[in-house]
């Protein structure tokens, strides 16, 4: 009996070597779901949004404080109502799980009553005109989708305040997808408009660090300092860097939001 | 009385009965995953075709096909190897090819008993027409007679389909967008298409095939990737119908028997890139399968479709042997050899 068992455990051994030429489960890794929140702002009714997430995986949430709860129902409501930046991932073992999603949440920001573009746009990335910029929502990944505005040529954008306000900084929300071209490297110049004198504040230029392989959503924040009836952002979108293989042609810029702090 | 032969027996015994769960659940761990839905799964087997590539390297691989015999050509645009041939086990049998840096579209076509390829390249905007030994039978030049192709640069072939009297049709994927056809000895005789969102335009005219099953009039299969959809066109280039893949930007339609089969290079339902998975169509043009992937409805009752294992990074071909195994091309994924989805 127990040399059958010993026998029964080496030939165990061998029927597991023997699976190596197939891919196991437990080697494959979950997609990375598309998840947004319904605001990007920390309010009691801003909810995570998953239209595709599959029935049988689990949602991981960690919190800001690192807490973890895992929700088997996607349609089930976790309030992102804390200042900061939640993690999420899938799990449904034994597959790995997918990578981490993170979702910032935002103070909001001060009141704008107008925001226009001041250069014709490209129609095919302006499905959802210059108010989605200011609409508190973050777009998703897909820059076909009408949460983002882009272009790759110089384009100005004007914003409006209903009373003189104090700008201390402004947040944009940008894309970083460089298999697409779209590489968020470009001047800024920020000009002020009070009490009917205009003022050139800033020429800044920034450019996005990252992977080439990767694409994410970045917010840049720039110090103002000011106070403001209008203000004029205008953008010029640079070259794409000399590690991107389309070097030398330019990149192109995509927005999907601006708040003023 | 223990003796310590017995003890070592005994040692062997608890050692396998500690060890025989955990072996168990490696085991377990270890089965072979399956992928794909209803009557099409498959196992993945990615060790098939890997060769030493410092002899016979690959860069994006492209298409693949069959040949009568059960060889599989693979066209890559490495230019140290454009074509590599296996043998059904995935030993390499041969390569040739050093010309074709922009080695894109492989189509296999038997001209009177003799079968023939047809490799389009779009950095070369050409056309070639070989032996299965690589030898060019015949050049196709962008058609500059039609004005959108007076530059010649304008011309990016990514795919042919031949007609049964040997005309070829040529999707132009990653140009101007233009189905042109032109007659066996290679002049133009019909062009369509073009870039747009109308019914019978494109957005990456990616892929073409000629449809014949069923006895029904011919009729050619052409991918819209970018609008993830395929649009079915008479040969005369009259559009029939669209049918429409939410979430799944597919490369070429492939038929084998009575099916359908697509490499989608992505999909937009997930959030990391290389997102593309295989997916499968029967006679009615529903979608019943797909490796790696899954579907689910939305809102609007349309199903979308999305990756959701990361088997695959950009899948770009698919091509299907006798045996209904499934051999997966990819585009920009490490200079990686295709993947074996093993039919269950």
């Amino acid at each position: 009996m127990i040399r059958i068992l010993g026998l029964f455990s080496i030939l165990l051994l061998f029927g597991c070597k023997k699976q190596t030429t197939y891919t196991a489960a437990s080697s494959v890794q979950l997609a990375t779901p598309l998840i947004n929140s319904s605001s990007l702002f920390a309010t009691e009714n801003n909810k995570i949004e998953a239209p595709y997430l599959d029935a049988e995986l689990g949602l991981e949430v960690h919190s800001i404080e690192g807490k973890k709860r895992t929700v088997f129902n996607s349609k089930e409501n976790i309030a992102l109502d804390e200042i900061g930046t939640y993690r999420l991932r899938t799990v449904n073992p034994p597959f790995l799980p997918s990578e981490w999603v993170e979702l910032k949440v935002l103070p909001e920001g001060k009141a704008i009553e107008s925001i226009d573009w001041i250069t014709d746009p490209k129609p095919s990335y302006f499905k959802g005109g210059s108010a989605v910029l200011i609409d508190g929502k973050s777009a998703d990944f897909s820059f076909h989708s009408k949460g983002w505005t882009g272009a790759n040529n110089p384009f100005g954008l004007k914003v409006q305040f209903d009373t003189t306000t104090r700008v201390d900084s402004l947040t944009l929300g940008v894309l970083f997808n460089p298999s697409a071209w779209i590489y968020p490297i470009s001047e800024l110049q920020i000009k002020i408009q009070k009490d009917r004198s205009e003022v050139i504040l800033k020429d800044i230029d920034f450019k996005v660090e990252g992977n080439l392989n990767e694409q994410k959503h970045v917010f840049l924040s720039f110090e103002v300092g000011e106070e403001a009836n209008e203000m004029q952002l205008d953008f010029i979108p640079k070259n794409l860097p000399e590690e991107h293989p389309g070097a030398g042609t330019p990149a192109w810029l995509f927005l999907d939001e601006l708040i003023i702090y | 009385m223990t003796s310590r032969r017995n003890f070592l027996q005994s040692g062997m015994f608890l050692g396998a009965a500690a060890l025989s769960p955990a072996l168990f659940w490696e085991c377990a761990q270890g089965n072979p995953l399956i992928v794909g839905h209803g009557d099409f799964t498959y196992k993945v087997n990615p060790n098939w075709g890997v060769l030493d590539a410092t002899k016979t390297p690959v860069k994006d691989c492209h298409e693949m096909v069959q040949t009568q015999n059960g060889d599989l050509y693979l066209l890559t645009n490495h230019t140290k190897n454009n074509i590599l041939v296996y043998t059904l086990d995935g030993k390499l049998k041969k390569s040739w090819g050093t010309q074709f840096p922009g080695a894109h579209g492989l189509t296999l076509f038997d001209e009177n008993g003799t079968e023939v390829l047809w490799i389009t390249d779009y950095e070369r905007n050409q056309v070639f027409k070989t032996t299965l030994e690589g030898e060019i039978l015949l050049t196709i030049n962008a058609p500059q007679d039609l004005e959108v192709y007076k530059e010649k640069g304008n011309f990016k072939p990514t795919e042919t389909a031949i007609a049964p009297d040997g005309s070829i049709y040529i999707a132009d994927g990653y140009g101007a967008q233009m189905i042109t056809h032109f007659d066996p000895q290679g002049n133009l005789v019909n062009a369509f298409g073009g870039y747009g969102t109308e019914k019978d335009k494109f957005q990456n005219a990616h892929g073409i095939c000629l449809d014949q099953r069923f006895d029904k009039t011919p009729t050619l299969l052409i991918t819209a990737r970018e609008q993830q959809a395929v649009k079915r066109f008479s040969l005369e280039g009259v559009h029939q119908n669209t049918i429409s893949f939410p979430g799944a930007n597919i490369c070429r339609p492939v038929i084998h028997n009575d099916k359908c089969y697509f490499s989608v290079l992505k999909s937009t339902g997930v959030s990391n890139e290389d997102s593309g998975f295989v997916m499968i169509l029967n006679e009615k043009d529903e979608v019943v399968s797909c490796p790696g992937a899954s579907f689910n409805e939305t809102d609007n009752g349309q199903s979308h479709y999305h990756q959701n294992l990361r088997l695959f990074q950009y899948p770009h071909d698919v091509c299907i042997d006798k045996d209904e195994n499934i051999y997966v091309a990819q585009w920009n994924s490490g200079n990686t050899y295709p993947i074996k989805l093993e039919r269950v």
